[in-house]
């Protein structure tokens, strides 16, 4: 477990930014939730074990170096991994964190939901709504209509051409669902 | 003395001037009477002030005269009062006729207050005669000119400041105001009064006017003048006429008898307001105003007595005689009081160099001072009156004196006269011209509605009058020039055909067609002429100040009266351009003419509505924005009917239908038929289309295809001068560089155009095109002051209303093109969620906050529950800040949103921290700008719990069914749904605040707010109940009061009357003991 150096730091916020926009400053800096109830709850940091990216309160941090590198499994909230070629990848755990800070949201018609979980791209038809200003090859957090968070994506189409795209255009690819943790479980 | 006033006199009456003309005021103050001036020497042109005198300023003769002092001399100067008397009749309206045909160019401005002063003066003066002799000057000793008169003048010449040259003011007295005033010549009229005077100039010895009108109110005498009449007679007679009309006017009669001449109201002396600077004045001058001890009141009397009735000549006649006998008199008592002063009196040098010696009598500097009060006369007390009579017979003395003298000063004269003469013919000119303008309005005032009676009559017989009409408005005058542009307007709106004229081809002329037809086409040829030559010159005055507003009316009202005719374009560009002129009047003009164009489109078939629209936009993109807000409401009132393609879309593939058949009849007949046949139905077809085009041609109304082209036409000019302001106020540097320009145009904030046109688009928002919808919402996000990044620089420079008006804009676009895709405008919400903060109650438009909230959150249709939570802890703070009208709207939202998201009802519950559902933030943050991270879902809602205490009752109540809401069975949640929107609440809560202020405004309001009110009483039923039980209750207080003060004030009473009984019994006893002892006394 260790600090991200300056590369992988980048690379992460980077993917990051993609979703939160602004907001990412909120989510990096926001007081920890966990971790000594006083004056000072301490920060939020990135730790690399394993090739996953984690964030986690610094407390936490402190008490995981503790464990042994080996036998330590996970700490905090996994974001994503570094792959093989060295490129980052959110996965489906970083959901919650994502979607609090999300700029750009789909809702799902609640047909369409099921058919997402399955790891399906976001056709036009199953769409409810769209957050304005969707361009193209942004980070889409997207929700069932009751504001559950059920995965994301990133946007194939700005919002004016969803509108006047046919009912089996793609709106967002996929990226991550909420089903990979049953269809993916080892991976996990 | 004599001889001084006498000369002095005479070099008035001649006109005789020195080389260089003064045009200085002089003030025909009665305050002269200096005593100083006994035994003074009159000096003459070219003397030089012997050493060892100085130069002083005769107020009574208005000469200088040279007084024993050790003081330099100085270049000589007249200094002329130019005195004149008038018979009294008329001295009071023309105490200086002669001012005009003065060339020295003085003026006298003599007001009535100074008279008056100066009388009570005198009145002060009789109890004490021995502080009226004056010795020595009051006034500081000066080099050359600085005497009372003089200091006098320049104070005069400040209060008129825009004296004119000389030539063409002069002095009369005006019979509204009592004052004297300067008057133009040209234009003689009272600038507080109405038309008074008018006189002709004219000097004694050259060859005298033909006659001399004098005009007042509209009245007008004409008094001719034979050569052999002299100037007196002319004077005495203008005055006659004058006076004659004056009385006319006051008696509201015509042709009455010329009465003698009015004795000036009595006004008493309290009444008059002296001005101050005369009080100071006089004050200063006390010695000057000896000259009203004597004062001759019997021949006031006897001259306002005077005969009514009598012939002019018989008049003057026996005036003149009259005169004569008093003359005789007044020199007799002068000789008994001449005296020689040796010491005072110094030598007159005349021009021969003869010295004179002169003797000077003590009553001199009265009568002297007397013969200025006699100018000013006609003032209102009798005693001042007196002087009236005075003066003539002195005036005759002079003159007779001054015969004299004027022989001697022949060789002078004879230059002046030269010089004086040429201003004379030239002062004369003018008023003639002056007098026949007048009637030459007239003239032409008649002209003009005599031809547009015969216009009106007969158009095509007279249509040739139009040139002259149009001649006419070529006229100098003004007035002129817009009668007959507006009488031009009136015959072109009358004789304009219904139809657009168009001139024949030249091939079409060569034709030889029938009479009716020519003489129809010359009479459309003309009146087409002429109407161009009219609008040309509309055009053209449209650029001169005084003629503009009619102009721009006349092209307002062709615009309005004909739009379908020729030359539309002309009038259209003229008409925009003035669409945004800083002048209220003609932007008004203009906007509604332009607005009846887009209303009536029926008129001109919606081609001018288009041109209309195209103008303004190339308007708009040619200002850079910088124009009035009313150039772009016009907008407002366009309509576009989205139904006009959609009814001949249905006809069409019928007739295709029916076409079809019949083409396939055709064609079954076609194989049977010869071709002689097919040739003639060719020949059919084709002719019929022919006449269908020619129908098409002539038929006024375009198709529904046309109009509906046109329709998109204007429409797409109409956005596009709406993206062409959003963008430019989108564009900071060039804002930035154009701020001080627009304020000093409108000073309505930086981007004028900016709120109709938001107006606008939320109006025509269902009509944008889907491709501009992006464009759009990006342009209003950015003017709604959003930024990417929260480090962006957010000082927007548009006001929060401007701001959420885009926000509203933008909420009313999507929401009209919410068929194609459910958006959400979560920027926009961020955006809300911030104004609200800076939101000030007085500073901004609380409707629009109303709208905001209305538009944003009470009727949209999903929220995050995250937002919802955000904007009902925001609101609900929100509410406990502002006005009650603002909380009331903040509430009702509130509710509304509670309502919805039945998850948010936790913010009711007592426990912070929001349990499961406040998500990955567990504090609430009140700072947050984006309501999304705000975590307000861990917050209570407490402000609810104040505002349940809040002194508006309506909002406590508010307050507590929110409140309640928190035990409410989600089902149940349907039944409650509250129906008032945030607008309606926030007008109603507005109206009651009105409500609450005194009941003035009460009447005022129209039905449909009483009925508001009366439900408001019926809701607050049980305040109002407990209200009245006060009330009760109160009244019972008050009544026991009441009673207590009554039977303590009774008590009270009882004790006092006790308490005298008994002082009074015990006086009487002790009297009656006093009286016993006395008793005893005695009988000791």
């Amino acid at each position: 477990m260790r600090p991200l150096d300056e590369k992988e730091t980048a690379a992460v916020f980077e993917k990051l930014f993609k979703f939160t926009g602004p907001n990412l400053k909120v989510m990096v800096e926001r007081p920890a939730v966990e971790g000594p109830a006083g004056d000072d709850p301490g920060r939020y940091c990135l730790r690399l074990h394993k090739n996953r990216v984690y964030y986690a309160s610094e407390s936490l941090v402190r008490r995981a170096t503790s464990v042994a590198r080996g036998r330590l499994v996970s700490l905090g909230t996994c974001l994503g991994k570094f792959t093989k070629g060295g490129s980052f990848r959110l996965t489906i755990q970083s959901l919650d964190l994502l979607a609090a800070h999300a700029r750009r949201k789909v809702w799902l018609k609640p047909t369409a939901e099921m058919s997402f979980l399955y790891g399906n791209p976001v056709l036009k038809s199953g769409l409810a709504r769209i957050t304005e200003g969707v361009s193209p090859g942004d980070g889409v957090v997207v929700f069932s209509m009751s504001d559950l968070p059920l995965g994301f994506g990133v946007a194939a189409r700005s919002t004016q051409d969803c509108r006047k795209a046919h009912a089996d255009a793609i709106v967002v690819n996929r990226q991550a669902d909420a089903g990979e943790y049953l269809r993916n479980e080892d991976d996990l | 003395m004599m001889a001084v006033d006498v000369s002095s006199e005479a070099r008035m009456l001649r006109g005789s001037e020195e080389g260089d003309r003064r045009r200085d005021l002089v003030t025909r103050d009665l305050l002269g009477g200096n005593g100083s001036v006994l035994g003074s020497t009159v000096v003459d042109l070219e003397l030089k002030v012997p050493a060892g005198c100085e130069r002083r300023l005769d107020l009574s003769s208005g000469r200088t005269y040279l007084l024993k002092r050790n003081t330099d001399p100085a270049p000589w100067r007249y200094h002329e009062t130019n005195l004149k008397l008038l018979p009294p009749s008329s001295a009071a309206h023309f105490p200086e006729m002669e001012a005009a045909t003065l060339p020295t160019g003085y003026h006298s401005v003599c007001t009535l207050e100074q008279v008056k002063y100066a009388l009570q003066r005198a009145g002060c003066d009789k109890r004490s005669p021995a502080a009226r002799r004056p010795h020595g000057s009051p006034v500081p000793f000066s080099s050359s000119t600085t005497t009372s008169s003089s200091i006098k003048r320049m104070m005069m010449a400040e209060r008129e400041e825009g004296a004119s040259p000389p030539r063409a003011m002069a002095a009369a007295g005006c019979p509204e105001c009592l004052l004297y005033v300067l008057v133009s010549v040209v234009d003689p009229r009272c600038p507080s009064g109405p038309l008074f005077a008018a006189f002709t100039p004219q000097r004694r010895r050259q060859s005298p006017p033909s006659r001399v009108v004098v005009s007042f109110a509209s009245n007008s005498v004409e008094i001719p003048l034979s050569s052999a009449s002299s100037r007196r007679q002319v004077e005495w007679r203008v005055g006659r006429s004058f006076s004659k009309l004056f009385c006319q006017r006051l008696m509201g009669k015509k042709n009455k008898v010329i009465l003698p001449p009015n004795l000036p109201p009595e006004v008493a002396d309290d009444e008059i307001e002296v001005s101050d600077e005369d009080l100071e004045f006089v004050g200063r001058n006390r010695k000057y105003v000896g000259f009203l001890t004597k004062l001759d009141t019997k021949s006031i009397d006897r001259h306002v007595k005077r005969v009514a009735n009598h012939e002019d000549d018989e008049l003057e006649a026996l005036y003149e005689k009259r005169n004569r006998k008093s003359s005789l008199l007044r020199l007799k008592e002068e000789e008994d009081k001449l005296q020689v002063d040796p010491v005072d009196a110094l030598p007159v040098k005349t021009l021969d160099g003869k010295l004179e010696y002169r003797t000077a009598d003590r009553s001199k500097s009265g009568d002297g001072t007397n013969e200025k009060e006699s100018a000013t006369g006609k003032e209102d007390d009798e005693k001042n009156a007196g002087m009236v009579k005075l003066t003539k017979p002195e005036k005759r003395l002079k003159l007779k004196k001054s015969r004299k003298e004027a022989r001697k000063l022949a060789k002078v004269d004879e230059k002046g006269d030269n010089g004086e003469e040429k201003l004379h013919t030239e002062v004369l000119a003018k008023v003639e011209e002056d007098l026949s303008a007048e009637e030459l309005f007239r003239k032409k005032k008649i002209r003009l509605a005599e031809i547009g009676l015969k216009l009106l009559e007969n158009p095509e017989e007279n249509i040739k009058a139009l040139k002259e009409l149009l001649q006419i408005c070529d006229d100098e005058d003004q007035n002129i020039v817009k009668l007959g542009l507006m009488s031009l307007l009136a015959v072109f709106k009358d004789i304009i055909p219904g139809y657009r004229i168009r001139l024949p081809t030249e091939k079409e002329m060569e034709m030889t067609v029938s009479k009716a037809v020519r003489q129809q086409r010359f009479y459309e040829s003309t009146l087409l002429r002429s109407y161009m030559a009219y609008l040309m010159k509309l055009i053209t005055l449209e650029k001169q100040l005084y003629i503009r507003q009619v102009a721009v009316r006349c092209l307002c009202s062709l615009l309005d009266a004909v739009p379908h005719f020729n030359f539309r374009e002309s009038i259209l560009a003229s008409v925009v351009k003035n669409i945004s002129s800083s002048d209220d009047t003609i932007r008004k003009l203009c906007c509604e003419a332009i607005r009846s164009i887009f209303s009536n489109e029926g008129k001109h078939g919606g081609e001018a509505t288009l041109e209309a629209v195209r103008l303004i936009a190339d308007h708009v993109k040619f200002h850079d924005c910088q124009l009035h807000p009313d150039s772009i409401d016009v907008f407002l009132s366009l309509t576009f009917d989205e139904d006009i393609g959609k009814s001949d879309f249905f006809e069409e593939p019928v007739k295709a239908k029916k076409r079809g058949k019949w083409k396939n009849q055709g064609g079954s007949k076609e194989v049977q038929g010869s071709d002689r046949k097919k040739n003639k139905q060719e020949l059919m077809k084709k002719t019929r289309e022919e006449v269908s085009a020619d129908l098409k041609a002539v038929s006024f109304a375009p198709d529904s295809k046309d109009r509906k082209m046109m329709q998109s036409e204007a429409l797409s000019a109409v956005f596009e001068t709406y993206f062409r302001i959003l963008k430019h106020s989108m564009d900071p540097s060039a804002s930035r560089s154009k701020v001080n320009a627009v304020s000093l145009s409108c000073g309505s904030g930086s981007y004028p155009l900016l709120a109709s046109c938001l107006n606008g688009l939320g109006k025509f928002s269902h009509l944008i095109d889907l491709d501009f919808m992006g464009d759009l919402l990006e342009c209003l996000k950015k003017l709604a002051g959003y930024s990417d990044h929260n480090d962006g620089s957010m000082h927007n420079h548009l006001s929060v209303s401007e701001r959420l008006q885009c926000c509203i804009v933008a909420f009313m676009v999507m929401r009209n093109n919410l068929d194609a895709l459910n958006v959400d405008l979560q920027d926009f919400f961020v955006q809300l969620y911030n104004l609200v903060l800076e939101y000030r109650p007085d500073r901004d438009c609380g409707e629009v906050l109303a709208k905001a909230l209305k538009t944003m959150l009470w009727e949209g249709k999903q929220h995050d529950m995250q937002r919802a939570a955000a904007f009902i802890k925001r609101l609900a703070t929100f509410s406990l800040s502002f006005g009650s009208a603002e909380a009331m709207a903040a509430l009702v939202t509130v509710k509304h949103l509670l309502q919805k998201n039945s998850k948010c009802r936790n913010l009711l519950e007592n426990d912070a921290g929001g349990g499961s559902l406040a998500g990955l933030v567990a504090k609430y943050r009140p700072d947050a700008t984006d309501p999304n991270i705000s975590g307000a879902l861990a917050s209570v809602l407490w402000e609810l719990s104040l505002l349940e205490k809040h002194y508006n009752s309506s909002i406590s109540s508010m307050a507590v069914s929110i409140s309640s809401m928190a035990s409410m069975n989600p089902a149940h949640s349907q039944v409650l749904f509250s129906t008032a929107s945030p607008l309606q609440a926030f007008a109603d809560l507005s109206i009651e605040r009105e409500l609450f202020k005194p009941a003035s405004k009460a009447a005022s309001l129209s039905r449909k707010r009483i009925r508001e009110i009366e439900k408001d009483f019926v809701v607050m039923d049980p305040d109002q109940i407990r209200k009245y039980e006060n009330m009760i209750d109160e009244d019972g207080l008050t009544r026991k009061f009441k009673d207590h003060f009554i039977l303590n004030k009774g008590i009270m009473e009882n004790e006092r009357l006790r308490r005298e009984l008994n002082h009074t019994m015990s006086s009487i006893i002790l009297y009656e003991d006093y009286k016993r002892q006395k008793k005893h006394k005695k009988e000791r």
